[in-house]
């Protein structure tokens, strides 16, 4: 049977028994010598790639975060034919996955978005009905909100650069997102070491409450590296 | 961690799940979604109901593997 991976922990140890997966499967771990890998049997054998299953994908690795467990994640978008298969391939893997493991020993993924405060309201039809000419004015229109944006985007990239200066202590890598699907306009990813958490969100929030007003910054995370340690496996 | 409320304007907030699909959508889309595999399925990104970006992964991967080809590749 197919089998789907969320990722490679460190230590033998088991999902909470109530901890689903995609599609609400449960989650089950294949033995890697002293790791193991958490998966779920998958009942096809193509995967469509929906934001419900990002959701649970993410989430079960978050689990596995939350438990203080260091966790090599698996991108999501491969499937395995069966156990065999992929203990072969993470058995081909394997100074991979070792190099990785090393990598996030005692460190979570946190990431900042910068997005717009608000989303620039389109312009109804209805409100053109008057124009003499409203071809010309929908245009006009657009271009003034395409100018608006590139000035929104630059003011994020200008934060964002300032972040991760104030940030720079707190992580041990950063990763800049490039073309961040929106409504985000720019992404940083870090490697940050558990015990910097709390720290890295206050300085996070530092930069926010002093940024432009038509901005907003959140923060995501604890989360499991994908950004830094993933590994392809298969 | 995650849980934590919204905070004030003007300051960093933690993503709620529940409130900020859209945000969350496309953090896991430039985090957690593989690209370098063919993968099928529609992803959308909705405002308030109102649908912003709507993604078919198919023709956007192999968008992006052409241009990759075109860049390394000879000129046309």
């Amino acid at each position: 049977m197919p089998v789907h991976l969320y990722g490679v922990l460190d230590v033998q140890a088991m999902p909470a028994p109530t901890l689903r997966g995609l599609d609400g499967l449960p989650v089950r771990t294949i033995a890697l010598d002293t790791r193991c890998a958490w998966v779920s049997d998958i009942s096809g054998t193509v995967l469509d790639a929906t934001p419900q299953r990002l959701r649970e994908h993410d989430a079960v690795l978050r689990e596995a975060v939350a438990a203080e467990y260091s966790v090599v994640p698996s991108l999501f978008g491969r499937l395995h034919a069966n156990d065999i298969s992929l203990g072969a391939s993470l058995e081909e893997s394997a100074e991979a996955l070792q190099e990785a493991m090393s990598r996030v020993r005692g460190r979570v993924e946190m990431s900042f978005l910068v997005a717009a405060s608000d989303v620039p309201p389109l312009a109804e039809h209805d409100e053109l009905g008057g124009s003499r000419e409203p071809g010309r004015e929908h245009l006009r229109r657009l271009q003034s909100q395409i100018h608006a944006e590139r000035i929104l985007r630059d003011k994020a990239a200008e934060l964002a650069q300032t972040a991760s200066r104030v940030l720079n202590e707190l992580f041990v890598a950063e990763r800049v997102v490039e073309r961040p699907a929106p409504p985000v306009l720019v992404a940083r990813a870090h490697l940050v070491t558990r015990e910097n958490i709390a720290r890295y969100v206050r300085a996070v929030n530092s930069q926010a409450a002093i940024a432009d007003s038509a901005l907003r910054v959140a923060v995501r995370g604890p989360g499991a590296a994908y950004s830094f340690a993933a590994v392809r496996i298969g | 961690m995650d849980e934590m409320t919204r905070a004030q304007a003007h300051s960093a907030s933690m993503l709620d799940e529940d409130e900020d699909e859209p945000l969350i959508l496309s953090d896991l889309l430039n985090r957690v979604l593989d690209k370098g595999v063919v993968i099928t399925g529609e992803v959308t990104i909705a405002v308030a109901g109102v649908d912003l970006v709507r993604l078919d992964l198919r023709l956007l991967l192999v968008a992006v593997e052409r241009l990759a080809r075109r860049s390394i590749g000879p000129p046309e």
